[in-house]
């Protein structure tokens, strides 16, 4: 078979590519592995497998095999992955490609003309290369798949996508160019894309660069007729579909699988019960899914080919499953000596209840358990909706999901119908995830990490059941289940962040370019402007606390060192390969990252015990005014308890002093690891509830690790009252405005995400009103204002006049607050450069600080100069650090 | 193991801090600082925490490019950080000196004596930048140091002791009254930096004059501390070398004095150690080796020791040191130790004896700042070896040692030796007696680096009565002089008339200068090429010599010798050929064939040394003339106009 196609005789507008008759000249065989590689174009074309569906529609006598081995942020030669992953050619050596789909030029294009000629470079190379190789099917057909056209939204937050278009087109006609040098094959959806996105009248991307379901609906006819000429078939044959999607589900949990870094990596070493250990185990787990997809290779031909089957697909064929001994108990376990170990023996809720130690003054109550609700098995994070619910991420699965098993880990919602703070009932807001390691409500719906994905699910119609689910981020890795994306948090200015752990190498893509992170580090990301980026660059193990407090100062909790920071000094820009030194995996890859490998970061306040797996910030009043700005800690190991620490400002930052204890509990199964304030001003703690602990001290399939338990617990004040919950879901936003001056952090937290997601002009009308209300002899005065500047922020609308008041403050945790703010608005404000001179000026090491960490979001030497103005004045440890990662990042 | 030995390396071989010197955190990955190099604006208007900040965060090949004139104050500290700075070759601190005495209207005394006191001579890198500096202050007219009497008396009195020392050997050259000497060493802090100061002085005949002043310390010394550093003192005057031998050979028996001692001892030449003392000497010696437990005598004194008790045997009448002899032998192997000499490119003794069928133990030290090692060959085949040695190269060699050869020419062979490191050699000599061999196999050493051990069939009879080997490269030449710069500047351009280019041409390549250099197109590759060196230096004769009889003094970018560190604790050296994210290559002698080629990824560190790969003294076997012939040659044809 084989066809000459004159696809895309379309004249781009700006004339910049000419009329070349773009001929794909494709001739597939029967038998056929058909490779997609490049970025997340590609990758996401296995969640929504229109185009597959057309093509063995169109060939199903072909009996082709797709593999889509794409991955968000790959180049054709910086393709940056987890230890020991393997490298492009052991992927199409593995799926015997016979031809292969590159996927390049979205990322590469930001680079603009500057980088074109490198881009001309490398494709060549790599089509010469490829070209030369055997991937055991003979020499692969090569096929250039030329970038998308950028979608203008007409959404004022992003951007209008005249500038990428222009460099798209240049990319497009680079990769042409290539393909007329090299004799291959070259596809244009550019032209037709740039053509569809005019006419349609439906939304086809997410933010403009990247397709939704509909969009790739849209492309897969315009591919398919790019690559093999009309007459394809003229829609999506559902039932197809369905069979792909099943392929494609086998294939992703095949390919992308969680825990890569103790399936293939050094990890996967560990786990050894004398015969097998976790690489065995969990490869074993992966020729399964290879098998499993390639009799889901059979089924869509079946299908394709217009047989009516409805039987269920037979894997019978597949290799055993290898089950490894325990290695709990017995005289010599290691991990019940060092105190790790819980009892095999759990006790019921009841008989917990009594084995906990309380601070003075407190009491503790049962919320939920398995007991009750089963679908309560181990729970990682808790949060509260806008009306003051309690939700729960679930991982059963945990720490992988098992081929053949249901795939069902969940997002629940308590109610708590009495108003007693037990939870009545459990609704399943959204199941069948895998290891949704942490998650965050606003906009109307979920954020939900499912690694290598952020998911964003959605009811649409009331019941308390998710609906909808788009993959909203991607790219992130997945070298480690446990080390997946956690703690979740908005900033005070509306930006999400949560937190990665190290062993991974994630590349995510967004509308304003790529953004790369090796080895951990913290992710900041604005809903409205979908900016994407780094907050925090530096070598955690994995950081599962975040808090930020009254004055937006946060602090970030390393869980496996129990490592506590002040994250304004980490949280400068630097870019990837290089961080920021001193954290916990610091030394093992300073190499690579830079800095003395012996350098520690400080911590503020020592650490006493490890590990920390989640942290708060005591606001409520119902805590007594002494614990007001408290850091609480869950131990889930060394202590089992909650700790808790004093914090006082020092210098530029801060320094805590631990104090007696919250919380404490005998039971070893006790497992601390995500806490709260609740609507009513109680704490809130979720009980992992498991006698083992460790991801590495044992078998990824150790049969004693537990599956159903799982338990929340709440601590009250015996005598002081609890806190009014505040009516925030539905509220009228001048209401809402006036919350913004309650004294509970986390009650301004739930009103600035229910803000976040009204309309735009009606807040910041209220909002104008509020401000100039504000009655400035109030004590709080300078604080309502700040929170103003932070709903401006929070609603991409910049405030200079707002922000240089309050950078004119007299309190410096206010000036503070606004140097943070500036260096999110350094584009947008024009006289930035003054107005950080005089922050680095200021008199307040804090705010001087902030200045500098503001001008590692410049370039130049003008930069540099504006950063050692602060030697001017006396330097503290924090602010030295922080003026030298600056200069390391003006020098990068 | 892994954790010390790479932070020993860090600390040992990298002479320029690669990261944040003052808080330790990044400053930047070592490779990156290599690899971008930009000229860096520094803002020098600011105030001085600043402008100190700055220069601080610049390595030596950025700091060299920063802006610097010697008309405006505001650039003081730029030389001041030139100065101070570790690795800076010398033409960058003469520079530096001549700059701030103009700037500070101040002189170069003044200056230089201010950044050494400025120095913390605990620091390794610091202690070495002070001597450095010292050499020059110390090089300059004795005129020049007098005048300066007040500021160099002051700095005598300095906390920092090598200050101290430095100023007062400077003193002691500018002239000194006795009674200006008795008031310098008044007081004990005054002596001891007299007698350090004795150690800097740079020629022999400078230390001489003060040895009497040295003896009468000794005397009258009453502490440890005091007579120590008198007796080392002493090891630097080879003047009355008889009277030091048998003042100081008694006190070998003093424990707390004997390290000091037998160290000077051993640098007194043979025939002038009295025959009762050393008697008296020896039997100390073989009763402490002796009563010294085993594991002590692996030190470096007991070593020192036992070298020198090797050494007065031949002394000693014949039957008494056949017996002490026996005696040693029942505890101890004989050790030889061999120094190698920094930046000269040979060892430090030409040759020594062995008795045929014993056991010995060579140590040798690396001092030099190259890798070198120790290959004893057969009679007469060290230059088969060493070509040999070359073409099995770094990776292929016997026992995976590198560029020896297996080959049965080959008898012992140490490990390459990196800098600052030894290794120990034990082996059974051979039966044969015979002149034997070793040589340096690192690529093009063995032109100068070798030596003979005469094996021997009664050590002692021999050592009685020595013969010097033949040379084994069949090199007539011997020892002329250590020619420095103004031994021949002011003759350069009468010396150079009329000269032969034919003459220089062949000595250019007995000199071995054509191993590395190429002339119209023709030798090595590892330094640069010499055809334009006269147009290059605009006819500037003396920079030419200085150029041959310093190399170290001025070393061009290009040809700088870098020594990576890589993960896996090895160390390469070499000229960069090229370097790019991946990977550095490198050429590692002039003879290799291939280049090394080394990926980033297994580079922990990679140094600039300050030192050139060129070794010194290459003509210090060459008469004035010769010199004179290469020189005309190089100028001859570089330019159309023969001289």
């Amino acid at each position: 078979m084989k066809r000459k196609v004159f696809g895309a005789a379309f004249l781009f507008a700006t004339g910049l590519i000419s009329s070349l008759a773009i001929a794909a000249d494709i001739e597939l065989k029967k038998g056929d592995h058909i490779c997609l590689v490049g970025n997340a174009l590609c990758e996401r074309m296995q969640h929504h497998n229109y185009w597959e569906s057309l093509l063995q529609q169109r060939y199903p006598e072909l009996q082709l095999s797709v593999r889509n081995l794409g991955f968000p942020g790959d180049e054709p030669y910086e393709r940056i992955r987890s230890e020991n992953f393997g490298d492009p050619d052991k992927h199409l050596t593995h799926s015997k490609a016979s031809v292969v789909m590159y996927f390049f030029g979205f990322n590469e294009s930001f680079d603009g003309d500057a980088g074109l000629a490198k881009f001309s470079a490398e494709m060549k190379q790599l089509v010469q290369e490829t070209k030369a190789k055997d991937f055991g099917k003979g020499v692969p057909q090569v096929v250039l798949v030329s970038p998308i056209a950028f979608e203008s939204t007409e959404d004022p937050n992003l951007p209008d996508g005249k500038e990428h278009n222009a460099r798209l087109a240049k990319y497009t006609q680079a990769l042409a160019n290539v393909a007329k040098e090299t004799d291959t094959d070259f596809v244009d959806i550019f032209a037709p894309t740039l053509a569809l996105f005019k006419k349609s009248e439906k939304r086809l991307t997410l933010n403009g660069a990247h397709l939704n379901d509909a969009g790739y609906a849209e492309l897969a006819p315009i591919l398919d007729a790019a690559l093999f000429g009309e007459g394809g078939p003229s829609s999506v044959d559902t039932a197809v579909k369905v069979a792909v999607d099943d392929k494609s589900f086998h294939w992703w949990h095949r390919y992308r699988a969680v825990n890569g870094f103790s399936i293939y990596g050094a990890r996967g070493k560990a786990g050894s019960d004398g015969t097998y250990n976790n690489t065995d185990v969990m490869e074993r787990e992966r020729t399964i899914l290879d098998q499993m997809t390639a009799n889901r290779d059979a089924r869509i031909w079946a299908v394709a080919s217009g047989k009516n089957i409805d039987s269920p697909i037979d894997d019978s064929n597949t290799l055993p499953f290898i089950t490894p001994k325990t290695n709990v108990g017995g005289p010599n376990d290691p991990n019940a000596k060092r105190g790790k170990l819980g009892s095999l023996d759990y006790l019921t809720a009841e008989e917990q209840l009594k084995l906990f130690e309380m601070h003075d003054g407190f009491e503790i109550q049962l919320v939920a358990s398995e007991e009750q609700f089963p679908e309560l098995a181990n729970p990682v994070a808790l949060n509260f909706d806008n009306q003051g619910r309690l939700w729960v991420a679930t991982m059963e699965s945990y720490p992988h999901w098992q081929p053949k098993s249901k795939m069902d880990d969940k997002i629940l919602i308590f109610e708590d119908t009495d108003q007693d703070g037990d939870a009545d009932e459990c609704k399943v807001f959204a199941g069948g995830l895998h290891q949704p390691t942490g998650f965050e409500l606003g906009n109307g719906g979920a954020y939900i990490a499912e690694q290598p994905d952020i998911l964003f699910m959605k009811d649409t119609d009331g019941d308390d059941v998710a609906d909808t689910k788009v993959r909203k981020l991607f790219g992130f890795d997945t070298a480690d289940s446990h080390h997946g994306i956690a703690a979740f948090e908005w900033g005070p200015g509306g930006n999400l962040y949560f937190e990665e752990g190290t062993f991974k190498y994630s590349q995510v893509e967004s509308p304003y370019g790529l953004t790369r992170l090796s080895e951990a580090g913290i992710w900041k990301y604005h809903p409205k402007s979908e900016k994407f980026g780094v907050f925090a660059n530096f070598a955690f193990a994995n950081p599962w606390g975040h808090v930020f407090d009254r004055w937006g100062q946060d602090f970030i909790g390393d869980a496996s060192p129990g490592n506590s920071y002040w994250a304004a000094p980490l949280s400068g820009r630097i870019d990837h390969p290089l961080k920021h030194p001193g954290g916990s995996q610091h030394r093992r890859i300073a190499k690579t990252t830079g800095g003395d490998p012996t350098y520690k970061f400080p911590t503020f306040y020592p650490k006493r015990t490890r590990p920390l797996a989640g942290c708060a910030m005591v606001s409520s009043r119902h805590f007594p005014p002494e614990m007001q700005g408290n850091f609480l800690v869950t131990n889930c190991i060394g202590d089992r308890t909650i700790l808790n620490h004093e914090v006082t400002e020092d210098g530029s930052g801060f320094k805590g002093k631990e104090v007696a204890p919250l919380v404490s509990c005998k039971d070893g199964n006790f497992r601390p690891v995500d806490l709260q304030i609740a609507p009513d001003g109680s704490l809130y703690i979720v009980d992992w509830h498991n006698a083992l602990i460790g991801h590495l001290q044992h078998n990824l399939r150790e049969p004693n690790r537990d599956h159903s338990h799982g338990r929340i617990w709440r601590v009250k004040h015996k005598t002081r009252p609890l806190v009014k919950p505040a009516k925030i879901e539905g509220e009228p936003i001048a209401d809402l405005l006036e919350l913004l001056k309650v004294p509970e952090d986390r009650t301004r937290y739930r009103v600035k995400r229910e803000l976040a997601a009204r309309d735009t002009e009606q807040v910041l009308s209220s909002l104008k009103d509020w401000t100039a209300n504000l009655d400035k002899a109030d004590d709080n005065y300078t604080h309502h204002l700040l929170e103003s500047l932070w709903m401006h922020q929070t609603h991409n609308v910049v405030n200079q006049e707002l922000l240089e008041t309050l950078l004119a403050a007299e309190d410096h945790r206010a000036r503070a607050a606004a140097t943070r703010v500036l260096s999110f608005w350094l584009d947008d404000i024009p006289n930035h450069r003054q107005l950080l001179e005089k922050c680095i000026a200021d008199k307040h090491p804090r705010v001087r600080l902030e200045g500098v960490r503001a001008v590692s979001f410049l370039s130049g030497d003008e930069a540099i100069e504006l950063a050692l103005g602060v030697l001017e004045n006396d330097v503290d440890d924090y602010t030295q650090f922080t003026l030298d990662e600056t200069m390391r990042r003006l020098e990068q | 193991m892994r954790y010390f030995a790479f932070f020993y390396l860090l600390t040992t071989i990298i002479a320029a801090p690669t990261w944040g010197q003052e808080h330790d955190h990044g400053a930047g990955d070592a490779a990156s600082n290599l690899r971008k190099i930009e000229a860096p604006k520094v803002f020098l208007d600011k105030s001085p925490r600043i402008v100190a900040y700055q220069l601080k965060r610049l390595d030596n090949q950025r700091l060299l490019m920063v802006e610097r004139e010697i008309t405006d104050a505001k650039y003081i500290p730029v030389y001041e950080a030139i100065l101070a700075r570790v690795g800076m070759s010398p033409q960058f601190q003469l520079e530096s000196i001549n700059a701030l005495a103009q700037l500070q209207d101040s002189d170069s005394v003044t200056v230089t004596m201010a950044t050494i006191d400025k120095l913390d001579a605990s620091n390794r890198d610091e202690n070495r930048t002070a001597r450095q500096l010292a050499k020059t202050l110390l090089g300059m007219i004795p005129e020049q140091l007098k005048s300066n009497a007040i500021v160099l008396r002051t700095a005598a009195q300095s906390d920092n002791k090598l200050a101290s020392a430095i100023a007062t050997a400077a003193l002691l050259i500018s002239g000194q009254t006795d009674t200006e000497l008795d008031r310098l060493t008044a007081d004990v802090s005054g002596q001891l930096a007299f007698l350090e100061a004795i150690t800097l002085l740079p020629e022999a005949t400078q230390r001489g004059k003060f040895r009497s002043r040295v003896v009468s310390l000794l005397e009258s010394s009453k502490n440890n501390v005091l007579s120590n550093a008198t007796i080392r003192a002493l090891g630097f005057i080879p003047d009355e070398p008889a009277d030091s031998f048998s003042r100081l050979a008694p006190l070998v028996s003093n424990d707390k004095l004997r390290a000091a001692t037998v160290r000077t001892l051993l640098t007194i030449p043979v025939q002038e150690r009295e025959a009762a003392a050393s008697l008296a000497a020896t039997s100390f010696l073989v009763d402490l080796a002796e009563k010294t437990p085993a594991e002590e005598r692996t030190t470096a004194s007991f070593i020192d020791a036992m070298q020198l008790a090797d050494q007065l045997l031949a002394i000693v009448p014949s039957k008494q040191a056949k017996s002490f002899r026996k005696r040693l032998n029942a505890v101890t192997v004989r050790v030889i130790r061999i120094r190698t000499v920094e930046e000269e490119m040979r060892y430090d003794i030409p040759y020594f004896a062995v008795e045929a069928g014993k056991t010995v133990q060579i140590v040798l030290e690396n001092q030099d700042l190259m890798p070198h090692n120790l290959v004893i060959t057969v009679p007469e085949a060290l230059k088969e070896v060493a070509q040999l040695g070359l073409q099995v190269g770094p990776n292929n060699g016997w026992k995976k040692l590198p560029y020896v050869p297996e080959s049965d020419k080959v008898l012992h062979a140490t490990a390459m030796v990196p800098a600052d490191q030894q290794t120990t050699l034990t082996f059974t000599a051979p039966k044969t007696p015979g002149e034997y061999p070793y040589v340096c196999t690192f690529p093009q050493h063995w032109y100068r680096m070798y030596g003979v051990m005469v094996v021997v069939d009664d050590l002692d009879d021999w050592l009685k009565n020595p013969v010097e080997p033949a040379n084994p490269i069949g090199s007539n030449r011997s020892f002329v002089q250590a020619w420095k710069v103004n031994d021949l500047k002011d003759e350069l351009d009468s010396g150079i008339r009329g000269r032969s280019p034919e003459i220089g041409k062949r000595l250019f390549a007995e000199a071995s200068c054509a191993g590395c250099h190429k002339m119209e197109g023709e030798g090595g590759a590892i330094g640069p090429e010499l055809t334009d060196v006269y147009a290059r230096w605009k006819g500037d004769r003396v920079g030419i010599l200085r150029e041959v009889l310093e190399p170290s003094h001025k070393v061009d970018a290009k040809y700088v010798m870098q020594r990576i560190l890589t993960v896996d604790g090895r160390t390469v050296t070499g000229v960069l050929i090229s370097e790019d994210n991946a990977k550095v290559t490198l050429l590692s002698n002039p003879e290799a064939k291939e280049p090394t080629v080394i990926l980033q990824d297994d580079i922990e560190a990679m140094v600039p040394s300050s030192v050139s790969m060129m070794p010194k003294a290459l003509m210090d076997q060459y008469t004035k003339d010769e010199v004179f012939e290469v020189l005309a040659y190089l100028e001859s044809v570089g330019s159309p106009t023969k001289p």
